[in-house]
């Protein structure tokens, strides 16, 4: 009786982790995660899946799009927190197989999202979607760079999160 | 700042519109190259080189992106079907492309690429791959028929993707070339302008300077001002205390007087009393003139009047002012005048009085027993050159000399009139309330005309002042001559007097009648020599052996003149009586009537 207790929350734990790991996707995957991650080689994502995550929107212009929009999406933190990752970098992957690195400080301190919805509205391919990395340019002017211009990649269909130790 | 300058002329406003214009300048261009900055660093312009490389990325990608559709579509074989939406898929990834170059800042670029030949060019392959979607919505039906026809339209529109990146590259050449060619224009500005700046900084940090400079030496000079007005306070203070004092004593006087005087009988005590108010009130009256003509001096506006009159009568009327006051005090005064000096001369004779007053009074003040004497004699020093007045033939220099017995002056009173006016920290000259009304007076008249005085004082030797003064000889030189008698040659001339300076002084007035003096300093009679003349003076051997003296001269028949008040009082001597103050004038009719007989009068040239 004594170990009753115990048993069963270890059991839940388990339980839970198995459900995070083995969770698969309904629908059409639109984002696939490799790397530093504490489960199988790899995890797949559909919309439905990334919508669970933690949601956060940024409303700016960008050098791509005319106007100002609002964008909404999950920030890699909280990504790489459900996949139990440590990572520090982020090797990001574009349909067109354009890649570039981006700090997971980024997603902390300069409140970049993965954005999967503009104006309230999935992003198609054409419209640079699924998944685009969105900055705040417009509240914080030091981020109108070349720097993270380069880092707003789109149409992502891969993360490959990697741990850079000094 | 126009305080700074103030006292100037026109170059004082100058000098502030220049810093005012330098201040506007300044300011105009350090906006000028705020604003050459920002604009600058705008972040749009900043982006010109991404937005640059951007329009060229998108370009080739637009390329890559129809080659890898058209890859996917010649690869499709029958396996693949139904293909599910991967055809629109890549098809949309190839469209996005198109957007991206259509849109967004890129877009904006490259609308503006030769011409707008970029736009029409892309809008035409838009159209063209608009256009394949209904041979997509077939294929991914499953009608393959529409396949090799999409291939071929998909072939056709690769020259003009192909042009289109050639142009889209040469129009960002030539984007980014203008804009470095503005970037180097702007960097050139803020280069010029900023050293117009500097120097304008330069010039405002000399020109800052300066007015600093300026600004000190005015708060210098307004420190001085203001210990100058306190000491001008101070002095009209001094002043009017020393006024009062002044003042005082004969006011006193006359208020004493009358008070007796109404209270008196007696008409000997009524005269006396009126006598002695008139004396103080004549007194009081030269003391206000006296201060009157000092405070014209001080504001430069006593002018002297220049009058033509006899020199020796003059002085000698000048000098028996004080004959009463000598008297009283038995002090032997004695004048001579130099026959050197012409008889009639230019000056300002009531000021010279003013001089000569107040140096005797001096002298009597510092002499309770002996004697004064007066000499005037040409002067050494050269005249002042200047505009001669009406009538005047030429300018010389007279030198009066005053000497007495006394006891001299006290050392702070000889320190206060060694101040010399002529020089710059001594402008003010002596303070009466230092050296008393009447030599303050004298010192400043006798600078006033452009003269000079200097003294020696010995304790107890008594003092000797010399005051050199300009005077004019008129023109009528041949009157202005002095025929004074001449004895014969070889005249005797015995004097007997232990005053030594008053000796010398009667010896010098003997030699103008021809006469070889001798002294007796020690006072002895000498009665044994031959004489024509004795003069007999002070001397305390006169009670032992004056009288077989004196009888011995007469025995010779020598005249005696003399002003021995024993010698005088006893007829019998038949001394000729002289009297103090001792002139030439006083003599010249005993020495003539002694010695007329070979009277040679002679002319006195005055010039040398």
């Amino acid at each position: 009786m004594r170990l009753l207790f115990p048993s069963v929350f270890l059991c839940l734990i388990f339980m839970s982790i198995a459900t995070h790991a083995s969770e698969m996707p309904n629908n059409k995957t639109i984002l696939t995660v490799s790397g530093a991650i504490s489960a199988e080689r790899q995890v797949k994502f559909d919309m439905t899946m990334l919508q669970t995550l933690p949601q956060y929107s940024i409303t700016t212009h960008n050098p791509w799009a005319k106007g100002l929009h609002t964008y909404q999406g999950f920030s890699a933190i909280d990504l790489l927190k459900r996949l139990g990752s440590q990572s520090t970098l982020l090797q990001v992957t574009a349909l067109n197989d354009y890649m570039t690195e981006i700090p997971v400080s980024d997603f902390a301190e300069n409140g970049a999202i993965f954005a999967t919805h503009q104006d309230g509205k999935p992003m198609s391919v054409r419209n640079l979607g699924p998944i685009m990395v969105i900055y705040p340019f417009d509240e914080r002017k030091e981020l109108k760079s070349e720097l993270f211009y380069g880092r707003s990649i789109w149409q992502i269909r891969h993360i490959k999160a990697m741990a850079i130790t000094e | 700042m126009s305080r700074f300058f103030q006292g100037n002329t026109w170059l004082s406003k100058f000098k502030i519109w220049v810093v005012y214009g330098f201040i506007t300048f300044i300011i105009a261009i350090t906006i000028a190259v705020f604003a050459i900055i920002t604009y600058t660093s705008d972040s749009s312009k900043n982006n010109g080189r991404r937005v640059f490389e951007s329009s060229l990325w998108n370009a080739l990608q637009l390329q890559v992106q129809s080659y890898r559709f058209l890859n996917y579509l010649v690869a499709l074989e029958d396996s693949d079907y139904p293909l599910n939406g991967n055809a629109f898929f890549e098809y949309d990834l190839l469209m996005s492309r198109v957007d991206l170059l259509r849109e967004g800042e890129v877009g904006s670029l490259i609308r503006n690429f030769e011409g707008g030949r970029t736009t029409r060019l892309l809008n035409i392959i838009n159209g063209e791959l608009e256009l394949l979607s209904f041979n997509l919505s077939r294929i991914e039906d499953g009608d393959r028929s529409y396949l090799p026809d999409l291939i071929t339209r998909i072939k056709n529109i690769e020259d003009q993707i192909n042009e289109f990146v050639t142009l889209v590259n040469k129009g960002s050449n030539e984007y980014i070339s203008r804009q470095h060619t503005t970037l180097q224009k702007n960097l050139n500005d803020i280069q010029l302008l900023s050293m117009a700046l500097l120097t304008c900084l330069l010039c405002l940090c000399f020109l800052t300077i300066k007015g600093l400079t300026e600004l000190k030496n005015v708060f210098r000079r307004n420190d001085n001002l203001q210990s100058g007005i306190l000491s001008v306070h101070e002095d009209k203070s001094d002043m009017l205390s020393f006024i009062h004092q002044e003042i005082r004593s004969p006011i006193n006087a006359i208020l004493g007087a009358a008070k007796t005087l109404k209270n008196t009988t007696s008409y000997h005590d009524t005269e006396a009393l009126s006598q002695h108010i008139e004396e103080s009130g004549q007194q009081l009256l030269q003391t206000i003139e006296m201060f009157s003509d000092l405070a014209l001096i001080d504001a430069k506006k006593l002018s002297l009047t220049i009058t033509t009159e006899n020199l020796s009568k003059n002085i000698h009327d000048y000098l028996a002012i004080f004959e009463p006051q000598m008297s009283r005090k038995s002090l032997q005064g004695i004048a001579y005048i130099d026959p050197l000096l012409p008889t009639n001369i230019q000056m300002d004779f009531s000021r010279v009085k003013e001089i000569i007053v107040a140096l005797l009074q001096n002298a009597i003040a510092h002499t309770p027993s002996g004697s004064i004497s007066l000499q005037v004699r040409p002067s050494a020093l050269n005249a002042p050159k200047g505009q001669l007045p009406t009538n005047a033939k030429e300018a010389k220099m007279l030198q009066i000399a005053i000497r007495d017995t006394g006891l001299g002056m006290p050392n702070q009173l000889q320190q206060n009139l060694r101040i010399n006016p002529a020089l710059p920290m001594q402008q003010e000259g002596p303070l009466p309330s230092k050296v008393g009304l009447s030599l303050a007076l004298c010192h400043k008249l006798v600078y006033l005309m452009k003269g000079e005085m200097h003294f020696s004082c010995a304790p107890e030797k008594g003092c000797e002042f010399w005051v050199d003064l300009p005077y004019y000889e008129p023109n009528d030189n041949d009157q202005n001559t002095s025929p004074t008698f001449q004895c014969p040659n070889k005249t005797q001339a015995l004097i007997i007097e232990t005053d030594t300076h008053l000796a010398k002084i009667i010896g010098l007035q003997l030699s103008t009648f021809n006469m070889e003096v001798t002294f007796s300093k020690d006072g002895s009679f000498q009665e044994h020599k031959d004489y024509d003349l004795i003069m007999l003076g002070n001397t305390p051997r006169f009670e032992r052996d004056g009288k077989d003296a004196i009888l011995q001269w007469k025995t010779k028949s020598c005249p005696i003149l003399g002003y021995h008040p024993k010698a005088l009082s006893t007829p019998e001597y038949s001394v000729i009586p002289l009297y103090f103050p001792l002139t030439q004038e006083q003599l010249e009719p005993h020495i003539c009537a002694l010695f007329s007989n070979t009277r040679i009068p002679i002319k006195v040239d005055n010039h040398d």
